[in-house]
Formats: C-alpha cells, structure tokens, sequence
C-alpha cells in the first residue's frame, strides 16, 4: 500500500511552480497602462488572482531585467511610487505568451476532464 | 511605524547594496499604501503587524530579489565544476601518492608516508576550494561554457554503457586497506623489520627489504587505480587493461619476493615448504626462521589469488571485446533504469 507522504511545503511548492508563470502573464497583460505595484495586486485581486507583495515587487523587477517593462519613480501624489509599464517587446512577448497559455489551457483541460 | 522601519532595515542587510535604497524605497512605499488601504492612517500595532507577517520574513523577502546570483555555483555551471573537480582531485590525490611513493622508495622512512598524508589533508581542501572560487567568480560575473552553442548531434552520442558498474562500497574498502598495508609497509621500512612492541627486532626480511620499493610502488599503484575507478563508476577497457597491467606487475614481484624466501629458507636447511613452524621456537633466530616461512606461504597465498585474479580480468576483458563486436545486448536496457 502506498502511503502519502506529501508534505504541506511540497504542495506549496509545486503549486508555486504552478502559479509562477501564469502570475508573469496576469502581471503584463495589466500594465497596458501605468500602475504602481500596490494597485496592480489590487487589480489582480479584484478578477480572483492573489498575489502577495513579497511575490509581486520582485517579479516586477525581473520582468524589467529581462527588458519586458519599463519604470519610473513618481513623486507626485501622497507618497513617492514606483510606476510599471509594458514595452514594445514586452507586448511581443506577451502575445506569444498567451497564445501559448490558450493553446495550453485547453489541452491540460481536456487531459484533466477525468482527474477527479 | 518604527516597526515598518525595522522591517525593512532586517530587509535591507539581505539585500545587494546597488539595488538597496530603491527596493526598500518601493516596499515602504507598497506597506504604507496597504496600511492606508486597511487602517485610514491611522494603523494599530497589530494591523502593521499583520501586514509586515503578510509580506514575509525578511530574510525570505530579500532571496526572492536575488535570480541567478543567489547560487555560489549555479544549476548551468555545476556538471562543468563537477567534471573539473573531479580531474583536479585525482591529479592532487595521484600526483600526491605518486610523489610519496618517491620520497619512500629513496628515504625508506615511515615518516614520508605520515607526511604524505598530511600533506594530502591540506591539498585536498586547498583543490576543492580553489575550484569553487573560480567558478564562483565564473557565476558572478555570468560566465558559462559554450558546450551548448554548437549544433547537438544526437548521433554524436557516447554509446550505452556495457561496462559493469564499480562496487563502490568495495573500492573504498580497498583504499582504505591498501593505504593500511601501504603504512604497514613503511614502518617495516623504516625499522627493516618486524619489530615487537617496545622496539625490539623480531625478525629482518632481507627479501623484503630488498624489494620494498617496488612494493610500495605496486601499492600505490593499486590504490590510483582503486581511486580511478571509483570516479569513474565503471569498469572500462582501460581500467580492466591497466588493473591486468597491475596485476602482471604484482605477479612478478611476488615471483621474486617467494624465490628469495625460497633461497634464504634453502640456505638456513628449510627446503620443505610445509614446515612445522613452532620446532624452531628454540632454535637460534627461531623468529626470523618462522617469520620468513610464514611469509613464504603467504606469497604462495598472494600469487594463487592474484594469478587467478588476473586470468578472471582477462577473461572478462575479452568476453567485453567480443560482445560490443556484437549486436546489441538486450541488458543494456537496465542501465536506463
């Protein structure tokens, strides 16, 4: 008999295996427009999507790295912010990004149809 | 808000210091927007608490900022670094042992052997950490080998193994002996002879004493080839030709060392090679007589066993040689298991 020795942290961890790329293409498909880190985890969260500051800020930064996004600090308003926009390749990037995700999403449904 | 402060300080010690003041710049600015957002500006200890347990530890905040660095030798480089480690700990550890077994055979002094070991003690980590800081350096600054610009051959591949894999467990127990045998060897050396406990001579094998150069040196050579192995994992023609080649060379000494016993044991009147060792327990250099009876025989011992050893490794050498000729062996499909 095969027992189950799955632990909590390797449920978290291959679920964040799961969640890392398909939370890179929620975070470039909501920066058509300016925003800074704390209104985009609002925007996520409000169509369903969490994701905590600690996950966000560095992703944003790595996304920036690898010339995907570009930002600026904006002094105006209550507090000095830092503003995150798509780019050129950025949006290239993103559009191959979620015809992959389509063509993914319905191939792993259509092999998840028996898994209860 | 002292204890935002002093988050983001614990924060800040992780982090690399180029990208410090605006990373924290950016998470100060992001808690006090969600302190806002929750409390009206006027957040409670609990509240600033809950948010900062929210975010994380800082320690744990700071590594998600770091990708490839955080890895002295990262996931890319570390094949490369194990197979260069590896050639650098067998050049160390071999040329080590080659240069004691030198320094033994022109000094005939046991300390060589201590010293050789000592020495192996302060190459060994010198080596490993001399290789780990190149390619630590070679991880900073991004550097990597251009194995994979070429153009990947699939039919470019090595062949499967047909090799035998090596008993571990089984070569570690032969270095560990043959470096035991090799000390024994070097105290007799020193002393030129078997001596008891409080320095007194048992007996002198002049044979032994002749020879114990040579000993040595198919000792040490017994224990590179022990070490080959082992960072090899298999055997190979070439370790099977040159363990034959070491075993040829022991067969040859050991032919020499039992000719002499033989010669020294005819002229003292022992011809017969079964003797009943203990009638010489009275007889003037009674110990040396039995000493070298003894050793006689397990001469004899030495040779059947490796003689025979060697014809196994021959066999097998050639029943290889014939089989890769062949089709292929359906039993090479375990070693993708």
């Amino acid at each position: 008999m095969v027992k189950n020795v799955q632990s909590p942290s390797t449920v978290e961890n291959v679920v964040q295996e799961l969640r890392r790329g398909a939370l890179i293409l929620a975070a470039l498909s909501q920066l058509d427009d300016e925003k800074y880190g704390y209104a985009l985890i609002n925007q996520l969260e409000e169509n369903g999507l969490e994701i905590d500051q600690g996950t966000l800020y560095p992703l944003l930064r790595r996304l920036e790295a690898q010339g995907l996004l570009d930002s600026k600090w904006n002094v105006e308003g209550s507090r000095p912010r830092r503003y995150y926009v798509i780019n050129k390749t950025g949006k290239a990037v993103l559009k191959e990004l979620v015809m992959e995700w389509r063509s993914l999403s319905k191939s792993v449904e259509r092999l998840l149809g028996d898994v209860k | 808000m002292e204890l935002i402060e002093r988050y983001l300080q614990e924060i800040g010690r992780h982090l690399p210091a180029n990208k410090r003041a605006d990373i924290l710049s950016e998470l100060r600015s992001s808690l006090n927007d969600s302190l806002e957002a929750q409390a009206n500006g006027q957040p409670s200890e609990e509240a600033i608490i809950q948010i900062i347990k929210e975010m994380g530890a800082p320690r744990k905040v700071a590594a998600s900022y770091y990708s490839e660095r955080q890895y002295l030798i990262g996931p890319e480089l570390f094949p490369f670094f194990q197979f260069i480690l590896g050639i650098v700990l067998a050049a160390t550890i071999g040329g080590q042992l080659i240069a004691a077994t030198i320094s033994i055979a022109v000094s005939h002094q046991a300390d060589s052997m201590v010293q050789a070991f000592l020495q192996l003690l302060d190459s060994i980590p010198a080596a490993l950490g001399s290789v780990v800081l190149v390619f630590a350096i070679m991880q900073w600054f991004n550097v990597r080998p251009d194995f994979d610009k070429k153009d990947f051959d699939p039919l470019a591949l090595p062949p499967l193994h047909k090799d035998k894999p090596v008993q571990r467990a089984e070569q570690v127990v032969n270095i560990v002996f043959g470096t035991i045998f090799l000390a024994f060897l070097c105290a007799f050396g020193a002393s030129g002879g078997f001596t008891a406990k409080y320095g007194v001579n048992l007996f002198t094998d002049p044979v032994l004493d002749k020879y114990f150069p040579w000993i040595a040196f198919s000792v040490v050579i017994g224990i590179v080839l022990d070490i080959v192995l082992l960072w090899r994992g298999r055997w190979e023609p070439s370790t099977r030709i040159a363990k034959i080649g070491a075993n040829i060379f022991s067969i040859g000494l050991l032919s020499l060392l039992l000719q002499g016993q033989m010669a020294w044991l005819n002229q003292m009147g022992v011809s017969d090679f079964v003797v009943e060792h203990f009638q010489f327990t009275n007889t003037p250099g009674g110990f040396q007589l039995i000493g070298m009876a003894s050793l006689r025989l397990a001469f004899l011992v030495a040779l059947i066993v490796i003689t025979v050893n060697t014809v196994v490794r021959i066999f097998q050498l050639l029943r290889n040689s014939f089989s890769s000729a062949s089709t292929p062996d359906i039993k090479t499909e375990s070693t993708l298991q």
